[in-house]
């Protein structure tokens, strides 16, 4: 499939409304708008067609690369020869673009190699703006709690949200790159579960594969049966990391500033309605998953697509961490939020932004996979690149 | 004018109370404007509807141990069934049959179970349904959800909730529940309940000349997304974690298969001056439909 591009100045301030805020100038959006413009302009420095070399701007037909080539694609934009050119070549086919950005790393690359990291980040990942996004507690809702505790207002700074959960062709790059085997990937307090996490032939794997790949059809399907762990050490692989909670509302929910202080969110990423056409939740399709860049029309404002419905995704932070203390739900083990609903999610105010649910990080369940995110910082070189050219 | 209207009311009412109104279930005399039987307290308007459609239902019965997941797995089922998105159809018959599909469906949507049944026949909630499959099959069928422990006391001590009795002699096929995920932690309870359960059964439809009866029996893992096992090979679960059941089984029915289901994706608790609480994180339904979709085609 192709990808928009969302990071257009334009683009974001006209989905936010801050265009008009800007124009307005009152003092009150001015501060927001003023980082949110930094960060629009930076999002824009990153966008690939302004850091590619002249020579080789491709036409905007030949810009709309299949997600699933994309770091062949760009990989082979590279001479074969060199050495640090065949090293940067590897990092774009497994997709690990994002290790390339870090200053330790980028400051020994060329314009060209960072151009092109800078371009798949630019495909691949959508910009989350800076800002407020209010956490619910659950029992807000239904139980007439008092906004006071029933709710917390988080600032976020700005991140890159993957548009498209994990697929199991991603995954299997890290399963092959002996991911598994890699101790320095992995909690050392979760050394010794490590043997435990194969698949059905026993071989490290997601736990529903077998023979140590995906079953034959589904290589663009999200990759599931992994554990909190598993997601984590992938992320860590790729140069990425599991988004929090609050970004990942942050990300659907696309909370714009009001007067009254709390923000205005949606919820589901594209509107207030639920609409069983543009997600893949209970009674929608065959009840199972479908391919990660399926149901475009249902993405969020930044474009990121199926963060509600197909499977729940992980995320960094503790579930129940927006209960008050008073309504605490006990588990047996200490449960990671999980966010989006899945295939096979029966009500529909159980897929929205707010809702939370959780699972056990050694869960491996059918319908748990998860998507990955980029601090704004790590993405500095580019900017710094920008700057030099 | 008044007058003459009263005695004729009066007269017509008198010559109703003459003609009495058994009971679908006990089949007990009841008069024709009875809510519930006086003798089971089964509602009444089953015979009504049942004399006016010149309908014979059957009944299958849904039965385990108390907190074994027979409400959720009841509610669950008819509101899977009653969307239509398979093989079977369910068309409620009667406003009174659709009060335990939307009581449970509240409950989930909010993350809670339902309340506990209550004990009391006269307080449960009972299904009267057309279940429909390959366009020209159909079925006439009755549920209640029965209290697990008015089904304890009734196997403990006879007689002490006679609808019990009555409900499951009539009953062409029954699903059984059984808590896996107790099971799974090693409480042998849900085995020797289960094993019981089938015993009452068995004793209610034993035939002469034979061990084994007929009516076909779909054991269900109940909670199943607890401990996974139970999903991928149910009857290799069921002889590893429920050898008396196994057992059973094997001895005394003619015609049963193992499943397993579960409605909650992850349980938490929440502690409350009412006691422990179990709560559903999320809801996704897996094979609920399954062991009813076996167990009505076993019907004639």
């Amino acid at each position: 499939m192709a990808f928009r591009t969302y990071l257009t100045i334009p683009n974001i301030l006209a989905a936010t409304g801050l265009g008009s805020a800007i124009v307005a100038g009152s003092s009150g959006h001015w501060a927001l708008s003023g980082s949110w413009l930094s960060v629009g302009l930076g999002a824009l420095a990153l966008r690939s067609r302004d850091v590619r070399p002249a020579a080789n701007v491709p036409s905007p037909q030949v810009q709309r690369i299949s997600r699933k080539h994309l770091g062949d694609e760009l990989a082979a934009r590279l001479s074969a020869d060199d050495e640090v050119d065949g090293l940067v070549a590897q990092m774009l086919c497994e997709g690990r673009f994002a290790l390339l950005l870090r200053p330790e790393l980028a400051s020994t690359l060329r314009q060209e190699h960072l151009a092109l990291a800078a371009e798949m980040l630019d495909e691949t990942m959508s910009l989350v703006p800076a800002g407020d996004v209010c956490m619910n507690s659950r029992w807000l809702e239904q139980d007439n709690e008092s906004a006071a505790t029933g709710r917390a207002i988080m600032e976020i700074e700005p991140f890159f949200l993957d548009r498209c959960a994990v697929s199991n062709a991603e995954f299997a790059r890290f399963v092959e790159a002996g991911g598994y085997a890699q101790t320095e990937l992995w909690e050392a307090a979760i050394w010794p579960a490590l043997m435990q996490f194969v698949d059905q032939t026993g071989q490290p794997a997601p736990r529903f594969w077998s023979g140590g790949t995906y079953a034959e059809g589904l290589a663009d399907h999200p990759v599931v049966g992994v554990s909190w762990y598993e997601a984590k050490a992938y992320a860590r692989w790729i140069g990425k990391r599991l988004p929090d909670d609050a970004q990942w509302v942050k990300a659907g929910a696309w909370p714009v500033a009001t007067s009254d202080g709390a923000p205005q969110q949606r919820r589901y990423p594209w509107g207030e309605i639920f609409d069983h056409s543009l997600a893949n939740v209970w009674g929608c399709r065959e009840n199972r998953t479908v391919p990660v860049d399926e149901y475009e029309q249902g993405a969020s404002v930044g474009g990121i697509q199926q963060l509600v419905g197909n499977v729940w995704e992980w995320t960094n932070s503790e579930w129940g961490c927006w209960e008050p203390p008073s309504k605490r739900i006990e588990t047996i083990v200490p449960m990671k939020a999980l966010r989006g609903g899945a295939f096979d999610t029966y009500f529909e105010n159980q897929c929205a932004c707010q809702f939370q649910s959780g699972d056990d990080p050694l869960a491996r369940r059918h319908n748990i996979g998860f998507r990955c995110a980029l601090d704004w910082p790590q993405t500095q070189p580019l900017a710094r690149n920008q700057e030099d050219t | 004018m008044s007058t003459g209207t009263y005695q004729e009311l009066t007269s017509l009412r008198i010559a109703e109370y003459a003609v009495g109104m058994p009971c679908f279930i006990c089949a007990g005399g009841n008069s024709s404007d009875a809510e519930l039987c006086r003798h089971c307290h089964a509602p009444i308007a089953i015979a009504h509807q049942a004399n006016v459609q010149k309908l014979r239902p059957q009944m299958i019965a849904v039965i385990g141990p108390a907190a074994s997941g027979k409400t959720v797995f009841l509610g669950m089922l008819l509101d899977l069934l009653s969307r239509q998105l398979g093989d079977l159809q369910l068309l409620a018959r009667g406003a009174f049959s659709i009060s335990l599909q939307q009581s449970v469906m509240a409950s989930l949507a909010r993350c809670e179970f339902p309340t506990k049944t209550p004990n009391e026949p006269d307080r449960w909630n009972w299904v009267h349904a057309q279940v429909s499959w390959q366009l020209r099959k159909r079925l006439e069928l009755i549920v209640p959800d029965m209290s697990g422990e008015a089904l304890l006391q009734e196997i403990n001590h006879p007689n002490s909730c006679p609808v019990v009795r009555s409900y499951l002699k009539k009953c062409a096929g029954a699903i059984v529940l059984v808590d896996a995920a107790r099971l799974d932690c090693g409480d042998k309870e849900p085995d020797f309940f289960a094993m019981k359960l089938l015993s009452f059964f068995c004793e209610l439809h034993a035939k002469k000349g034979t061990d084994r009866i007929r009516p076909p029996l779909s054991l269900v893992f109940t909670k199943a997304d607890q401990c996974e096992l139970a999903f991928t090979n149910p009857r290799e679960f069921a002889a590893k974690q429920s050898p008396g059941l196994w057992q059973t089984c094997q001895q005394r029915l003619s015609k049963f298969e193992f499943f397993a289901s579960g409605v909650a994706g992850a349980c938490g608790y929440s502690f409350s001056r009412s006691g422990k609480q179990v709560l559903p994180l999320r809801v996704e339904p897996r094979g609920v439909v399954e062991p009813f979709d076996w167990l009505v085609k076993q019907l004639k």
